[in-house]
């Protein structure tokens, strides 16, 4: 490696570099069921943005669960129109 | 930026951040802390449930399977302020969770390496835990349908007497899939939250009439019993990923659970008058038929070795 960066851990092996790709985590939240959440997260200006939805705790079979609606519009993060309780991971690369 | 610190990778993007939270290994379970009893029809099925202990803030869960192994995480529940349940659906198969999660979440007596801290002092870097990194990163939208094609087989329409036998399992085995070519390394990783959800059914119904009396043209002259007899035969499925290889990414439907509701009714009758009747039913019934969330959804993928 000529340029860049390395970091190493105390027996040598390398961790983590400048040729690495991640994604790195803004916030997470929790979103009610048939609620809504509207937020401005400036992190994520100019990056790739993925919003993870995941449901708390959804039915085996007996109950219809709908997941919310995620929309991102600039640094703006609307999800709505859900039947179950989630988290929101809001993940952004670039 | 007045402070901090920001890193970038070889494509100028920012890796490490004083802005933001890298995530790092916190564990590697091979193991569930609980599994239903699962099953091999419908293209098999076992629901696991792994528990991640001493872990202050939401884990980000990555599973590792063999090929053409079907996985999806199904969901995630905080059971107190450091341990968390995540729920993994399978075809049956047991997969190991490789557990990422922000540097607040982890602690370490370790006294070398590099840390980087936000504006509130938590830590935003900490090289003493494996940073996540990752190869590649998909879009993925369950197929439209469970089946390409769903046409019932013949099954017995009294008390769901077919419910679950060779001819249920045949005709409600997922069978559609979408496919994506990306390159993964061999050992790939997947962080994958399933949201589709799907479910079909079909009903079978059958009738008889027994006549104690003379029939005189069809009809019954004396006492008459009639029966009718109908049976919802049903599967509900949750969408998945699986690789068939390490250039092809496929997502699918994999069956959680199958059933069947039954009903029966009689009526009886006397010389033409009808005399009463009598209904039972059993089973369990299912939400509804249909199709539901399937919006795409990010799936990405990252080297399970480096964290072996």
């Amino acid at each position: 490696m000529s340029f860049g960066f390395q970091i190493f851990d105390a027996n040598g092996v390398l961790r983590f570099d400048s040729t690495d790709i991640t994604w790195n985590q803004v916030t997470f939240y929790t979103v009610a069921a048939g609620g809504s959440d509207s937020r401005v997260i400036p992190e994520l200006s100019g990056k790739a943005v993925a919003i993870n939805q995941i449901m708390i705790d959804p039915p085996l079979f007996d109950r219809k669960a709908v997941a919310h609606t995620v929309s991102v519009n600039g640094t703006t993060v609307d999800i709505s129109g859900g039947s179950e309780e989630v988290y929101i991971i809001v993940l952004v690369k670039g | 930026m007045s402070f901090g610190l920001t890193a970038f990778n070889d494509n100028n993007e920012v890796i490490i951040s004083s802005e933001l939270k890298n995530l790092h290994f916190v564990v590697k379970l091979t193991t569930p802390t609980s599994s239903t009893s699962g099953f091999t029809g419908f293209g098999g099925s076992r629901l696991h449930t792994y528990r991640v202990s001493n872990c202050a803030t939401i884990p980000v869960p990555f599973f590792h399977m063999n090929p053409n192994e079907e996985v999806g995480v199904t969901a995630v529940r905080n059971v107190n302020s450091t341990t968390w349940d995540i729920e993994v659906l399978t075809n049956n198969i047991t997969p190991t969770l490789y557990v990422f999660a922000d540097a607040t979440a982890i602690n370490s007596a370790e006294n070398f390496g590099l840390i980087v801290y936000n504006s509130d002092a938590t830590e935003a870097f900490d090289s003493r835990f494996r940073p996540l990194a990752i190869n590649a990163t998909q879009n993925v939208s369950p197929p439209s349908a469970p089946r390409n094609s769903f046409s019932p087989p013949s099954l017995d329409p009294k008390y769901c007497n077919s419910n679950g036998n060779g001819s249920h399992s045949s005709g409600w085995t997922p069978d559609k899939n979408i496919d994506y070519s990306i390159t993964m390394p061999a050992k790939p990783m997947f962080s994958y939250f399933s949201l589709g959800q799907a479910e079909l059914e079909a009903s079978y119904t059958a009738s008889e009439e027994e006549c104690d009396g003379a029939s005189v043209k069809g009809n019954c002259v004396g006492f008459v019993r009639r029966y009718f007899w109908q049976s919802n035969y049903w599967a509900f499925y949750r969408a998945t990923i699986s690789y068939p290889n390490t250039s092809t990414l496929r997502s699918q439907w994999t069956t959680t659970s199958y059933d069947c509701y039954w009903q029966e009714s009689t009526n009886d009758g006397a010389f033409g008058i009808g005399t009463g009747g009598s209904s039972s039913a059993g089973g369990a019934f299912p939400y509804s038929n249909e199709t539901i969330n399937l919006a795409a959804t990010t799936c990405i993928i990252g080297d399970a070795s480096r964290y072996d």
